[in-house]
């Protein structure tokens, strides 16, 4: 794998592998039109994008270096907008244009059992030192382009918690004012008040809770169907839920759960006591 | 025994407006309730009645006047929530349960954080004071599951159980019918009997009235006349 600067300035990504098909089917490309490559020749397949801005037809040639051209024998569609900006082309053709004859910078070793990847990963890393292995999920981490997009994704991720942290919020804070009356007759036969917001804390946190579980039992399920039903986006999914993330999830439904009921258990010991029983 | 050892309650001058003085709900009211007696609080819906027990039972304070406990005035105590846990006991006309514990589970709610008694005694109260309401077949029962005067013995039950010097009790038999109200009655005067407390009803039920030792009658937040049973 490597990548070419344009005249324009624009990079280029380039993926060389002996079969089209098997990069095809791995990444989820559909060759929609020509043919693949083949391996003695310079030839390359471009996304159908990158085609089209660069004002180029199949059968056309592409200056991949200074005095190599490629020639475009096909052209595909990807669905993953990221992927629409590749030229593939046989690995032999890519060592001759990137300079660097025999040479490869990555493997891709499908495991029977995925999840003894971690000991595999590591017994590599002890046995080929000049080698790194890596588990799929971390590639991403490897590449600039998906470095950025999966830190967008990210902070995606986190305005989706932040406005699902907002609604359970205020879903418990409705449901603690909801039971006023509740507060109302505990204090009325001698409750002491720091009592009535610590039950409703304790409350929320095991509501919280099972809700975390919930959502995780979900989460491992979605992630299952989605390695099982779609195994082109199966090499960008992790193996299984992290125990890391689990206890975070976990942990981060008990503090929402707890916070979201402590204002307003304390608000509502506040309030006389007359009013809260007459609360409906 | 002199007659102040006797006195539970004094209450004077009480005054209690709402709406920034607008509406006048309890008017210089001044009100002595002895051990081991029972009071009617009697009038018409509005008159204050409700507003007075709530100022009683410190569930609400009085924009002016005093009220003495055994000799102890509300402002000096330290902890009014202790107070009402250790010495009243309220029976409220919704009877006010947790609907989803069961009736056993909301008597029991009661002596959560009195120390009044061992584990053992607790337990033993809660069983003997559901068999005193009739409660004793339906103890598991939910609140929300069963019959209202179902709900308003285990509320009468809640009340007693933790032994209260004062029971208040606002409009107790006002969502019952009459046998029912006559049991609940029954209870309150044996539990005079039995226990020594003191009970002030408020209500505007005749029947309830044949239970008191006095009656207060209420009108427009004045106490405009008292009578003694007996």
């Amino acid at each position: 794998m490597g990548k070419i600067r344009t005249s324009k300035g624009a990079v280029i990504y380039m993926v060389g592998i002996r079969d089209f098909w098997q990069v095809a089917h791995k990444l989820n490309l559909t060759l929609i039109q020509g043919r693949p490559y083949h391996n003695e020749y310079l030839e390359a397949v471009l996304s159908s994008r990158l085609l089209h801005v660069n004002h180029l037809e199949v059968g056309d040639t592409f200056p991949a270096a200074n005095d190599i051209n490629l020639t475009i024998v096909g052209a595909y569609s990807a669905w993953l907008s990221l992927m629409n900006n590749m030229i593939i082309c046989s690995d032999t053709a890519l060592q001759k244009i990137l300079g660097r004859p025999g040479k490869t910078n990555m493997l891709f070793l499908t495991l029977h059992d995925p999840l003894e990847s971690d000991k595999i990963i590591e017994r590599i890393n002890k046995k080929y030192p000049n080698l790194r292995a890596l588990p799929s999920r971390d590639l991403a981490s490897q590449i600039g382009t998906l470095t950025s997009l999966t830190k967008m994704l990210d902070v995606i991720a986190l305005i989706a918690l932040g406005v699902a942290i907002i609604i359970l919020m205020s879903t418990f804070v409705m449901a603690t004012y909801m039971r006023m009356r509740q507060i109302g007759i505990l204090s009325a036969i001698g409750w002491p008040q720091p009592m009535i917001v610590v039950l409703f804390v304790i409350e929320s946190a095991f509501l919280s809770i099972a809700g975390g579980l919930v959502g995780l039992t979900l989460s491992a399920g979605i992630l299952i169907a989605l390695r099982t039903f779609f195994p082109n986006i199966a090499f960008y999914l992790p193996e299984t839920l992290s125990q890391h993330v689990m206890l975070m999830s976990l942990l981060m439904s008990i503090v929402v759960g707890a916070v979201a009921a402590i204002l307003p258990a304390y608000q509502a010991v506040r309030k006389p006591i007359v009013e809260a029983l007459r609360d409906e | 025994m002199n007659k102040s050892s006797q006195i539970l309650l004094e209450a004077t001058h009480l005054k209690k407006t709402y709406d920034g003085g607008l509406v006048q709900a309890v008017h210089d009211v001044s009100i002595t309730l002895e051990k081991g007696k029972l009071y009617v609080l009697s009038g018409r819906s509005g008159c204050g009645k409700s507003t007075l027990l709530h100022l009683l039972g410190t569930l609400d304070t009085p924009d002016s006047g005093t009220i003495h406990f055994e000799g102890k005035a509300f402002e000096s105590m330290d902890s009014l929530t202790r107070f009402r846990r250790e010495n009243l006991g309220f029976i409220f006309q919704f009877h006010h349960l947790l609907p989803l514990l069961s009736l056993r589970e909301n008597v029991e709610t009661a002596l959560v954080f009195c120390h009044k008694f061992s584990d053992t005694e607790h337990r033993e109260r809660v069983d003997s004071i559901l068999m005193d309401v009739g409660l004793e077949d339906r103890m598991h029962q939910y609140a929300n599951l069963v019959s209202g005067g179902e709900r308003q013995r285990a509320a009468i039950a809640r009340a007693l159980v933790t032994h209260p010097k004062l029971i208040l009790a606002d409009e107790p038999t006002g969502n019952v019918d009459s046998i029912t109200a006559k049991a609940i009655m029954e209870i309150l005067r044996n539990r005079i009997q039995d226990e020594e407390s003191t009970v002030l009803v408020a209500t505007h039920d005749p029947l309830v009235r044949a239970y008191a030792d006095t009656i207060f009658y209420m009108e427009d937040g004045h106490i405009q006349r008292v009578e003694n049973a007996h």
